[in-house]
């Protein structure tokens, strides 16, 4: 079990245990298994690239915030690292931080010279300070002009202070090994489903959500909940044991030219790209509109990546569906949908406001096909897994671990989501039931390993239907969390699932 | 590494099915449905739907600017959400790309004359006062602007553009291609006609891949036709047939005996409150295949506008004769009818025994009896399908079908269910020449291996758009 405080998940979680609807169902090991075959298309689907590591996107938020300063010529450079558990190996980081942070600097500062050790009397001094609290790392950086000349060195023997830089990441896996915090113990035994409040004075957006996503979008250290409507797109963030608060953000996609086959129960996809420079993307696209969406979160709201009349914020080419991002700046498409709402085509790799679609696989008839970002426990190792509920009511699930080799499992819908919520380096499953009406039967699983059976975790119930499911660390509690979206015909909720103690 | 050892045992099928799963999983598309028709009237001019069969090709080829989701309450359709009220008007935004079947996009335009034509009275139709009451006006192509009776609430408003008959037309004309609803017509032969799915509606396509209208003129062909498997549905309350489901309660309905304008005054009121007592102690239920229950007063319970029992009788009075009338051709009333001239017996008794007799009228219809065509008669049975699903919408609609004066739109969509449309319900139980004999449930029998989900209107009718063939096994 974590020796960590709770976190407010937990905390709202224990506050409405009596509250919840749904109470824990029973553990209950599954059947033998069997062979299952893996489709043509989720054989050969690319699996998305590694995001950048949290040590890099500090480093490289780090550099870029220095960039007003040309940094040049030789310098030293010093890392201190406060804050660690005593288990800790902070040695390790500072050392990795440093060479992550050169080549951050040198990408940005072009007519930087050597590195010289931290005592070196280099003319140029950076100073790295990392801090280490419970679930992010956050650090400043001093570049400080050393005195070149007698005269400098009278007047400010100390130097003087060209430029600074604060960032913040959360604590990664890269992290806790370069640490050697090791993997954590948390416990999966009892969940409660909790819905989440209305939002006070939020003007209820039209319709249903049809997709959730949980991303730091802005880079601000603070994850935002996306959320995708017919013809709206809003990010809020948690607000506490209340639940989300108001909508920090929104976009219209009316400005969009309308989908003129449109399919009677809307669908749509969020995918967060990471682009060249570093910075995240929004991609939306829901059925009711005619083509994609590529968005930026900034102080000013949620605006087109690109602004100009040509693009009219939608670099993605016509009939592109986003599937999931495959790497920078690059997307995995489908086939738009035209009056039916099954994935059912080509797919394409698709790169934002790049060349043609590059030609992939044709599409296994499929409700839906996504891509979990999941990473092992004792190493920053990457294995994400495509997902793909099929039409034949069969969900099938495909590892990078082992990519060629398929997870099949019946009986589920087309919602579902994978998220370590333990972080114990084995997926969680949660999957909606295959009915068509009514409350939704929500089964949550963990996928088995030393070669056991899947076992189920928690059965539960959700009132409404469930349209979208994310996965995420809302509450910055080092910990993931699930965040359902449900319809009951007339308003859309929300409710986290979650562990009721980590 | 336990993910390698997680996958690697995942080479696998695993059954994990839920619980009793009642949830939603996303609808499959395809499928076929047939269905009877007296005649495409409701697909050629839905603003002049008024029987069930109408209403519901009405819905199938015609969008409307909101629809009713299950519970009633309107949801938009061809709109783009509820409007913008203020005072009495509702200012209305087309939902943008939307299309008619022709390709031609919707325009306020087109929404305007639709609903300006709904108010004429040479088009006849059911709720012309309540529409001719409002005024229509496109503000630009996008934006329509609806003025109000004065006083009337919004709701009322929502609740008439949401009708069944409410449908937008090109230039508000009917006419092929003029039409916008989830099926667009297609073929047509002496058979009847097919209705394809239209991914161009403003909701989207429909579930269902196509819907065959099939010609049945006379009750007895569709009888025939459903007992013999060629349609999947039958509205009519006739058919016996063992093998059939009752997907849907259907339309609400009331069975009325129309007096004959010679039955005025106090001795007719006294005459019409007899009659109501003797049919109500006959349990004339009996009578007829469907649910029904006796009728206390004009209107169903749920759809009553004030007090609507009928009083007792002060006098019961004596006749030398009593004429009840009944569609010829029509078994079900022609057998209700039977009843109710051997329950009204005591009412028309004279030195030489009883007079009461039942007679078949060819071409009987609620308007003819309203219009006494037929002067041999005292009363005529009719069945009224009611398409009101609120006590204000079924205060107005009694009062056109019936012809019933005193009871203006804004009257009814204002004060319902007091004040003025109280006042006017308790006078029409009390002097208006109709006696309600039983309330009705109507049956919607579905064939008996018809793989259709049919989701239920309010009105009681499918909501075929949502219709779908669920998976097998589910």
């Amino acid at each position: 079990m974590s020796d960590r405080p709770l976190g407010s998940t937990r905390r709202l979680v224990a506050a409405l245990a009596a509250a919840a609807a749904v109470a824990s169902g029973p553990v209950a090991a599954q059947p033998p298994l069997a062979p299952a075959v893996l489709p043509a298309d989720l054989a050969t689907l690319p699996f998305p690239v590694a995001p950048p590591s949290s040590t890099a996107t500090l480093a490289e938020h780090l550099a870029r915030g220095l960039a007003p300063a040309a940094l040049s010529g030789a310098y030293a450079l010093d890392v201190t690292v406060t804050g660690a558990p005593g288990r800790a190996t902070p040695a390790r980081l500072a050392a990795f931080a440093a060479d992550t942070l050169e080549a951050a600097l040198r990408r940005h500062h072009p007519d930087l010279g050597a590195r010289l050790a931290p005592d070196a009397p280099a003319p140029l001094r950076v100073d790295l300070a990392i801090a280490v609290d419970a679930a992010q790392l956050s650090a400043t950086l001093r570049a400080v002009s050393r005195p070149a000349t007698l005269w400098e060195h009278l007047r400010a023997p100390a130097g003087h202070v060209v430029a600074t830089a604060f960032a913040a990441a959360p604590i990664d896996l890269e992290l806790r090994t370069l640490l050697g915090l090791g993997p954590r113990i948390a416990r999966l035994d009892r969940f409660r489903l909790v819905p989440l409040a209305a939002r006070p004075g939020d003007a209820a957006p039209a319709g249903p959500v049809l997709d959730l996503l949980v991303d730091d979008l802005d880079g601000d250290g603070v994850p935002e909940l996306l959320t995708l409507h017919p013809t709206e797109v809003l990010a809020a963030t948690w607000a506490g044991p209340s639940g989300f608060g108001p909508p920090r953000a929104r976009a219209s996609l009316l400005h969009l030219p309308p989908n003129p086959a449109r399919v009677r129960h809307p669908v749509g996809r969020l995918a967060v790209l990471v682009r060249r420079d570093g910075t995240r993307a929004l991609v939306a696209a829901s059925s009711d509109r005619a083509r994609a969406v590529a968005l930026r979160l900034t102080p000013a709201g949620l605006e087109p990546l690109d602004a100009s009349p040509a693009a009219a914020g939608a670099p993605l080419p016509d009939g592109a569906w986003p599937l999931y991002a495959a790497g920078v700046d690059t997307l995995v498409t489908g086939p738009w949908p035209a009056g039916r709402d099954a994935l059912d085509g080509p797919a394409a790799l698709t790169t934002l406001g790049g060349p043609a679609p590059a030609p992939l696989a044709r599409l296994t008839p499929a409700w839906d096909l996504r891509a979990w970002p999941l990473h092992g426990t004792l190493s920053p190792s990457w294995t994400p897994v495509l997902a793909a509920a099929h039409l034949d009511g069969q969900l099938r699930l495909r590892s990078a671990a082992h990519p060629d080799q398929a997870l099949s499992l019946s009986g589920h819908g087309a919602a579902s989501a994978l998220v370590d919520l333990d972080a114990d380096g084995t997926p969680e499953l949660l999957a909606t039931s295959t009915a068509l009406d009514g409350p939704d039967a929500l089964t949550l699983m963990t996928l088995g390993r030393d070669g056991a059976a899947p076992q189920v975790l928690w059965r539960g119930r959700s009132p409404a239907p469930v349209t979208a499911i994310a996965a995420g660390d809302v509450d910055r509690d080092g910990y993931d969390e699930l965040v359902l979206a449900s319809w009951d015909g007339a308003a859309a909720r929300l409710a986290i699932l979650a562990p009721v103690a980590r | 590494m336990r993910r390698a050892l997680l996958l690697a045992a995942s080479a696998a099928l695993l059954s994990t099915t839920p619980e009793p799963a009642d949830a939603a999983g996303r609808r499959p598309y395809g499928g076929a449905l047939t269905l009877p028709a007296r005649d495409v009237s409701g697909v050629l001019d839905p603003h002049r739907a008024s029987d069930p069969g109408q209403r519901l090709q009405a819905s199938l080829a015609h969008c409307r600017l909101f629809r009713r989701a299950p519970g009633g309450a309107p949801v938009p359709e061809l709109a783009r959400d509820a409007g913008r009220w203020s005072g009495r008007t509702l200012t209305l935004t087309v939902r943008d790309g939307a299309t008619f079947h022709s390709g031609a996009p919707i325009t306020a335009a087109d929404v305007a004359r639709s609903l300006t034509r709904l108010g004429q009275p040479r088009v006849g139709a059911p709720l012309r006062a309540a529409f001719a009451a409002m005024a229509f006006e496109a503000v630009d192509p996008t934006t329509l602007r609806v003025t109000a009776p004065p006083g009337a609430p919004r709701d009322a408003v929502l609740h008439l553009l949401s009708r069944d008959e409410a449908a937008v037309l090109r230039d508000g004309r009917p006419g092929a291609g003029r039409g916008c609803g989830p099926y667009a017509p297609g073929a047509s032969d002496a058979r009847g006609l097919t209705l394809e799915a239209f991914a161009g509606h403003p909701l989207g396509r429909p579930f269902v891949d196509r819907v065959q209208l099939r010609l049945a003129p006379r009750p007895t062909d569709e009888v025939e036709a459903f007992v013999f498997g060629d349609l999947d549905l039958s509205l009519l309350t006739s058919p016996r047939y063992r093998k059939a489901r009752r997907a849907a309660a259907g339309p609400r309905a009331t069975v009325f005996a129309v007096m004959h304008p010679r039955h005025r005054g106090a001795e007719g009121r006294d005459l019409r409150r007899a009659i109501a007592k003797l049919a109500a102690d006959a349990r004339l239920q009996r009578h007829v295949d469907w649910r029904a229950e006796p009728a206390s007063g004009p209107w169903p319970a749920a759809l009553a506008p004030g007090d609507r029992a009928m009083a007792p009788p002060t006098a019961v009075p004596s006749l030398p004769s009593l004429t009840v009338a009944y569609p010829a051709g029509d078994a079900a009333l022609e057998e209700l009818g039977r009843a109710l001239r051997d329950t009204l017996g005591p009412l028309a008794v004279t030195s030489s025994g009883v007079r009461t007799r039942a007679i078949g009228v060819p071409g009987l219809t609620r308007d003819g009896a309203v219009q006494a065509r037929a002067p041999e008669w005292d009363l005529a049975l009719v069945v009224h399908p009611w398409t009101a699903t609120a006590p204000w919408e079924a205060a107005l609609e009694a009062a056109e079908a019936f012809a019933i004066p005193g009871l203006t739109p804004a009257a009814a969509m204002t004060t319902s269910p007091a004040g003025k449309a109280r006042d006017w319900a308790r006078t029409v139980a009390t002097d208006a020449l109709l006696v309600p004999i039983l309330h009705l449930a109507l049956p919607l029998h579905a064939r008996a291996d018809l793989g259709l989900a049919l989701p239920e209107a309010p009105t009681g009718l499918p909501e075929l758009p949502d219709a779908f063939t669920p998976p097998a096994g589910r």
